[in-house]
């Protein structure tokens, strides 16, 4: 593997045109584990690191703006994001380990699409939008857009992600991430559960609820949060309605866990979350 | 074959090596630094925990390529003049050794948590070596030896530990 390294942007952009096949390397936590385990085996790899166009926090406008070379563990140190998108911070504190958070970008976390990405659910419910741009034109998709399947995204030859855009948290807003490894560290999901809700005394007014590792790629319940909308916290209901998430997912069985318990797992791991809600709600 | 330049354990370091070669073969078979160990080579045992630029790192999932310029600490660099780290100290005293092979991994990553937060609580401590695998000890006597060496260093008045 020949490894290209860039040393700003537009450069970048126009060897990506030249060379579309080029894989590209960011903290290499992903591509070279699979590039080690030979499941891919690329005749060229551009490392993106140089860029440090791609490497920013802002906010701007009700919104915080992220370079995708930002590290999980500085996004989740970072106070811009624990303030304006603290569900963000909470899903990078459960990437891989202190070593994987040092290197691994959020950027990168998106753009391997796992259906096991610990990001992408936290930033499904946070409404984020992608800047995907080539060394021609620039386009903006949502989250919701972005993945196709296991490893798959809309990302055309060429095009570069170079920014993720997340509407900052309103005051209204509360919010749980919870994921089920089978260890605290280093563990590669089993279930990941992301809800982002707004509550007026202790009522449910609107909740969005997005799970990781349940289906090809990051699942929103749906009907399950229309269910649950007008429900009070302490309703007795929620714990059926919780317990009847997961027959919305659509899990396999693997080396981690088998679908039955992945379904009976997001119920559980809702349930529990939307218990930790109470008294969360800011006055 | 290209050369790459990059701060070694205080010292300007120029190695030629393929643009793919990782960050853990060329210290190991290029600059013939052995002491940080490849465990399983994909990021999940710890054993090749370096420090770049003060932050703990595995040198399996980083090309050398991507140094350039950077700030490499191993565990070689940590004694100095004949004299160990506190850390290398508090390991030996703690008797947080068995087999040895994940040890200086351990050390990296409890320096580079030292470096950042120098009186780190249990729980900062277990979180600092969650990517560190021993099969050995149990890590208790790990982390004892972590918080030894955090509290020697506060009792000689150290508040800020060096790269």
């Amino acid at each position: 593997m020949e490894v290209v390294t860039p040393l700003d942007l537009e450069e970048a952009l126009i060897k990506l045109q030249q060379d579309p096949q080029v894989e590209v390397l960011a903290g290499g936590t992903d591509l070279l584990v699979k590039w080690k385990n030979n499941l891919i085996d690329p005749q060229r790899a551009m490392n993106i690191l140089k860029l440090t166009e791609l490497k920013f926090i802002r906010e701007e406008k009700g919104q915080l703006i992220i370079g995708p070379l930002m590290t999980h563990q500085e996004l989740t140190e970072a106070d811009l994001v624990r303030k304006n998108a603290p569900i963000l911070a909470a899903a990078c504190a459960q990437v891989g380990s202190l070593q994987i958070r040092n290197r691994g970008t959020l950027g990168g976390n998106l753009v391997t699409a796992s259906p096991a990405g610990d990001t992408i659910p936290a930033l499904v419910v946070a409404n984020a939008s992608l800047t995907l741009r080539s060394a021609q034109a620039e386009r903006i998709v949502s989250i919701r857009d972005f993945f196709k399947g296991p490893g798959k995204t809309v990302l055309q030859p060429g095009e570069l992600l170079t920014a993720i855009t997340v509407p900052c948290r309103t005051s209204d807003e509360t919010y749980f991430y919870r994921k089920l490894g089978q260890r605290q560290a280093m563990a590669i999901s089993i279930v990941s559960v992301a809800c982002k809700a707004k509550l007026v005394n202790q009522v449910i007014k609107d909740i969005q609820i997005a799970c990781g590792s349940v289906g090809p790629t990051v699942l929103e319940l749906t009907q399950t949060a229309r269910n649950l909308t007008g429900c009070g916290l302490q309703d007795k209901k929620i714990l059926a309605l919780a317990a009847n998430a997961g027959s919305e997912t659509n899990p396999i069985s693997d080396i981690r866990a088998a679908k039955e318990y992945r379904r009976d797992m997001v119920g559980a791991l809702l349930y529990e979350g939307l218990q930790k809600l109470q008294g969360s709600q800011r006055v | 074959m290209a050369v790459y330049s990059f701060n070694l354990n205080g010292k300007l370091t120029r190695v030629e090596v393929n643009s793919d070669t990782t960050l853990l073969e060329t210290l190991r078979q290029h600059l013939g630094m052995t002491g940080t160990k490849e465990g399983c080579g994909k990021g999940e045992c710890g054993a090749c925990t370096v420090m770049v630029d003060g932050k703990a790192v595995n040198s399996c999932l980083i090309l050398t390529s991507q140094m350039d310029g950077a700030n490499v600490v191993t565990i070689e660099g940590l004694a100095s003049e004949g004299v160990f780290d506190p850390l290398q100290d508090a390991f030996m005293e703690a008797g947080a050794v068995q087999c040895g092979f994940c040890t200086p991994g351990m050390i990296m990553s409890a320096r580079a948590l030292l470096l950042k937060n120098p009186s780190p609580t249990d729980e900062q401590i277990k979180e600092s070596i969650a990517g560190n695998l021993c099969r050995c000890t149990g890590y208790v006597k790990i982390a004892d030896a972590i918080k030894k060496a955090a509290a020697s260093a506060k009792e000689r008045g150290v508040e800020t530990w060096k790269l």
